[in-house]
């Protein structure tokens, strides 16, 4: 079973889903299509970690769910970025580029 | 905090909604797997290649599923409910075992809780009153820097006006004449308190609102305020009996309230029968002193964010004035001369404070008490563990996790310790009366507020869990141990786990042996120091004295009246038929006021410091004590003639050595006269007010010539039941006079006993406590050989077959169980020489070697073990090889 998602670092899956979430809300199919097409197929994801990911951040009070009807017609539960959720992915983007750059440095350096 | 509530309450919705959640779930991983299935569909897959295509990329959705229903706590909390209900199902299936778990463990538990209640009430209970942290005691400190508790009323009054304190009270006591509806005088105990008593604690009264409002400005009245357990006792808790008129000291006052059913006093052990409020300066009543009492007990509270060093300087400061002015400090020997202040919240310590030293050895060994219990317990569980080692087997093949396994089995053990825990409380409720007839009893009653505190709850539930884990753990590691798989094959192949889980037991059973061993000894030196204590006693048959304290208020009866009073129940009680002698004695042997003090000095200057009491003729003759040389005090002796005196042979020789005493003449300081008295008569030394140290010099006045206070009548009856003769004198005291309590009735037995309180209160408990060990050990120790028999039956069988004799077989068996009391004996004999030289101080007449305790308990240990093993072993000698060997 290809698991590619193992491959993100511990605790970047919820920022990609805020960060995925900021544009527009999406369920949960939305979601892992939007981040493969834009890691250009490098990350596809487990369903087990997505839906797990996408519990924590709703329990955490930073996405909101809310039963809606597809282009399809088909039922399924949008995901919308809360308040809080926008904090925390300004927050984490930050630190995170913070961190790269300083990585990048590093491997610059040597 | 926001997220965490909002996660407690999503959690809460999945279990409660269980279902509607689930279904939620479905339907969201079901629409992921259609979307994407639709995605490869539109790339020209058939549905069903679709389908397997997401499975191999996205996972198994299933498994997504119970990912995602896992993640969240409440998932957790599902489980454990069902492991509890595993364990109820599993411990249901076998309640013989669940029974005697259950009853061992609660008595350890119940045996731990009862004992910290006690210790709590005794020593560490917070007062049920507002805010108890925030009060002060004011304690006086007298010139020679010993410490006592009452001080000038004044001070209060001077504190109230200061800015250090949110409010002051005062408190002191004494007793009573109460009356009712005209029937004859009882004793009760008063407490007279400052107006502002109620409202400065913060309590809200059983009924009514404390003292009336005029009261607390100054308006003083006749109010009384009733204890909740006098109102229950004597009004039979009678809700209209506000209004209603009492009297005290013949003075009539008017009930206004009853405090509240938790609230005894500001003292530990201390429960006043009423309380009346305290006249303000300079007013009095004839009737009663008490009521403009000029010393009290001052308790204070804090002004909030005032520490009590800076509350303490200023106090001492403010007191200094007053101490100066006041006369009667100034006049004392050792006078007051500065002022401590001491935290209130736990209240004054009283009467059972000296009971701290005993109370903690207790709590120690209740302690190992309930670690016996654990060890039988645990021993019980890894039997049973061993037994099960197939069941856990199987639910291991059928993919319980290790965890998982060890829970449910933790479930089991904290199930058990839980009923325990309960069993363990109702046991502390029950108990209640048997801990307070330790307490000794006189002219105050020792009360002991046994209901259980917060602190006591927490306590159990703390030993309960403690207990639930301890007695858990190994039997639960040992069960699930690795080699599952072994379980499933045949039990020989298993046995090497059995060998190791059979070797923890022995180690358990020699732990038993060897704390029991502790505690019998323990238990065995307490109770010998008990018995020679007791036979220190130097009264004949003291069950046939009766004892009647009697009262007669000075301020109702004068000193001429009450002499001819005195004499009169002397005269007319003597006449009772079954009355063989009556006198009185101001305080008697082992009263509660403790001994009297006197400093004796004879004519060439020798001094002697002496016990002192004052008694009527006949006295000796009716305690038994022998009168060596001289004379007895007689009716001739009285307050016209020259003052007499009685001494004891120790004074005699520490004044005259070998000279006849009789006819000298000696000298006591009273206030700031010396007083001459005539020595006419010698008894012999005994331990009259204490039976714990070897009788001091002692001396007699005669109570006609001193005039009685608060006497005690001895009346010594001819039969053996004496209950009797307790209706006709008291029916004989009201004839002669019913305007004076008596109170305090029992036997001379019965206060010997009080004398002996603290010894008797550890040495019978710490005799139940070895006892309790004795007979865990003797079952575990049975269980334990009964076990080994069973699994070596096989074995035993080939021994017999090969031609093994019945006494070797025994010798066998018997030999595994001695060599555990042996170890157990080894290590506990010397933790009990530790143990016996800390409690040294606490034993009489006793080296803490004692050999005669130590050899008996070792011994009884020895037999009750012995025959602890016998019983297995003599089964195992009945083994039939032919069956044996066909079992497996």
């Amino acid at each position: 079973m290809p698991d590619k998602s193992s491959d993100l670092v511990q605790g970047t899956l919820d920022m990609l889903i805020l960060k995925t979430l900021g544009l527009e809300p999406m369920h949960g199919y939305g979601i892992s299509v939007r981040i493969e097409q834009m890691s250009k197929d490098v990350f596809r994801l487990n369903a087990g970690s997505l839906f797990l990911a996408m519990q924590r951040l709703e329990r955490a009070g930073l996405i909101k769910g809310e039963w809606r009807d597809t282009e399809n017609r088909r039922r399924a539960k949008y995901y919308a970025l809360t308040e809080p959720g926008r904090k925390r992915r300004n927050r984490e983007t930050r630190e995170w580029g913070r961190q790269v750059a300083a990585i990048a440095r590093i491997l610059e350096a040597s | 905090m926001m997220s965490l509530l909002r996660n407690l309450a999503t959690g809460l919705r999945s279990l409660s909604r269980k279902e509607q959640v689930s279904k939620e779930l479905d339907e969201e991983v079901n629409g992921f797997l259609e979307m994407a299935a639709e995605e490869k569909m539109k790339q020209g897959m058939s549905r069903q290649d679709a389908l397997r295509s997401v499975r191999w990329e996205r996972g198994n959705l299933e498994v997504t599923k119970e990912v995602v229903r896992a993640g969240g706590w409440e998932s957790w909390v599902e489980t454990c409910w069902q492991d509890l209900r595993f364990g109820l199902r599993t411990l249901s299936k076998s309640p013989e075992f669940t029974l005697v778990a259950v009853v061992v463990l609660a008595l350890g538990i119940g045996v731990n809780v009862t004992i910290f209640n006690t210790a709590n009430a005794a020593l560490w209970r917070t007062l049920p009153v507002a805010d108890p942290q925030s009060l002060v005691r004011l304690i006086p400190v007298r010139q020679d820097h010993h410490e006592s508790e009452d001080l000038p009323v004044e001070l209060a009054e001077e504190l109230r006006r200061a800015d250090t304190f949110s409010d002051v009270t005062t408190s002191t006591d004494d007793g009573l004449s109460f009356s009712y509806n005209g029937g004859s005088a009882e004793r009760v105990v008063g407490e007279v308190v400052s107006p502002n008593f109620f409202t400065f604690l913060g309590i809200q009264p059983e009924l009514g609102e404390g003292f009336s409002a005029g009261v607390g400005q100054g308006q003083w009245a006749p109010e009384v305020v009733l204890s909740y357990r006098f109102w229950q006792r004597r009004f039979g808790g009678d809700p209209h009996v506000l209004g209603r008129t009492i009297r005290l000291n013949n003075y009539p006052f008017v009930i206004v309230g009853v405090s509240p059913r938790n609230f005894y006093s500001l003292r530990v052990g201390f429960d006043p029968e009423l309380r009346v409020p305290q006249m303000p300066p300079g007013q009095s009543l004839s009737q009663s002193e008490l009521l403009s009492s000029s010393y009290a007990e001052i308790t204070a509270r804090l002004k909030p964010g005032i520490g009590i060093v800076r509350a303490e300087t200023a106090t001492d400061a403010a007191s200094q004035q007053v101490l100066r002015d006041d006369e009667d400090n100034q006049r004392r020997m050792n006078p007051i001369r500065h002022v401590r202040l001491a935290p209130g919240g736990r209240g004054w310590p009283g009467e059972l404070a000296p009971y701290r030293t005993s109370l903690l050895v207790l709590v120690g060994l209740a302690g190992v008490v309930l670690l016996v219990t654990c060890f039988n317990l645990t021993s019980m569980l890894l039997a049973r563990a061993t037994t099960r080692r197939r069941e856990f087997a199987v639910r291991a093949a059928v993919g319980a996790g290790r965890g998982r396994l060890v829970r449910q089995m933790f479930m089991e053990s904290v199930l058990l310790a839980t009923a325990a825990g309960a069993a363990g409380l109702a046991m502390m409720s029950s108990t209640g009366n048997m801990i307070r007839s330790f307490l000794p009893q006189g002219h105050i009653n020792v009360v002991l507020d046994l209901n259980p505190d917060l602190r006591s709850l927490w306590s159990t539930l703390g030993a309960t869990l403690l207990a639930g884990v301890v007695i858990g753990l190994l039997p639960a590691l040992e069960a699930t141990r690795n080699n599952l798989t072994l379980g499933l094959k045949s039990d020989s192949a298993a046995s090497i786990g059995d060998a190791r889980a059979s070797g923890f037991r022995k180690s358990l059973a020699i732990g038993q042996v060897a704390l029991s061993l502790l505690l019998l000894t323990t238990a065995g030196l307490f109770e010998r120091s008990v018995r020679n204590l007791e036979a220190e006693d130097p009264f004949p048959q003291p069950d046939r004295v009766l004892l009647f304290r009697m009262k007669p208020q000075r301020e109702l009866y004068d000193g001429a009246r009450i002499r001819v009073l005195a004499a009169e129940v002397v005269r007319r009680i003597s006449a009772l038929p079954g009355v063989k002698a009556a006198a009185l004695a101001e305080e008697g042997p082992y009263g509660s006021r403790g001994a009297m003090r006197a400093t004796i000095h004879a004519s060439d200057g020798r001094t002697a410091d002496a016990d002192m009491d004052i008694v009527s003729p006949a006295l000796f003759a009716t305690l038994g004590i022998p009168l060596l040389n001289g004379r007895d005090f007689s009716v001739r002796d009285n307050e016209a003639s020259k003052p007499v005196m009685i001494v004891d042979e120790n004074l005699a020789r520490r004044l005259f050595q070998s000279d006849n005493p009789i006819g000298k003449l000696v000298t006591r300081s009273m206030h700031d006269t010396d007083v001459a008295f005539e020595i006419i008569g010698v008894v012999r030394a005994s331990r009259y007010y204490d039976l714990h140290q070897s009788p001091p010099p002692m001396v007699f006045l005669n109570l006609q010539q001193v005039g009685p206070y608060m006497p005690t009548l001895h009346v010594r009856v001819a039969s053996a039941n004496p209950e009797t003769v307790v209706s006709e004198v008291r029916r004989e005291f009201d004839l002669i006079d019913s305007g004076v309590p008596v109170f305090d009735v029992r036997t001379l037995g019965d206060r010997a006993l009080d004398n002996l309180a603290q010894q008797r209160l550890v040495g019978d408990l710490a005799a139940a406590f070895g006892a309790l060990a004795l007979g865990l050990v003797a079952i575990g120790l049975y269980g334990l050989m009964a076990f080994s028999v069973a699994r070596r039956t096989r074995e035993i069988g080939i021994r017999v077959a090969l031609g093994a004799e019945r006494r070797q077989i025994m010798s066998l068996v018997a030999g595994e169980g001695m060599r555990i009391v042996l170890m157990g004996v080894a290590f506990g004999l010397p933790a009990s020489f530790v143990v016996a030289h800390l409690i040294a101080a606490m034993l009489y007449s006793l080296h803490p070697n004692d050999p005669f305790s130590f050899v008996t308990v070792t011994f009884v240990l020895g037999v009750v073990t012995l025959l602890a093993c016998y019983l297995p072993a003599r089964r195992a000698t009945r083994v039939d090889p032919l069956v044996a060997l066909r079992y497996e």
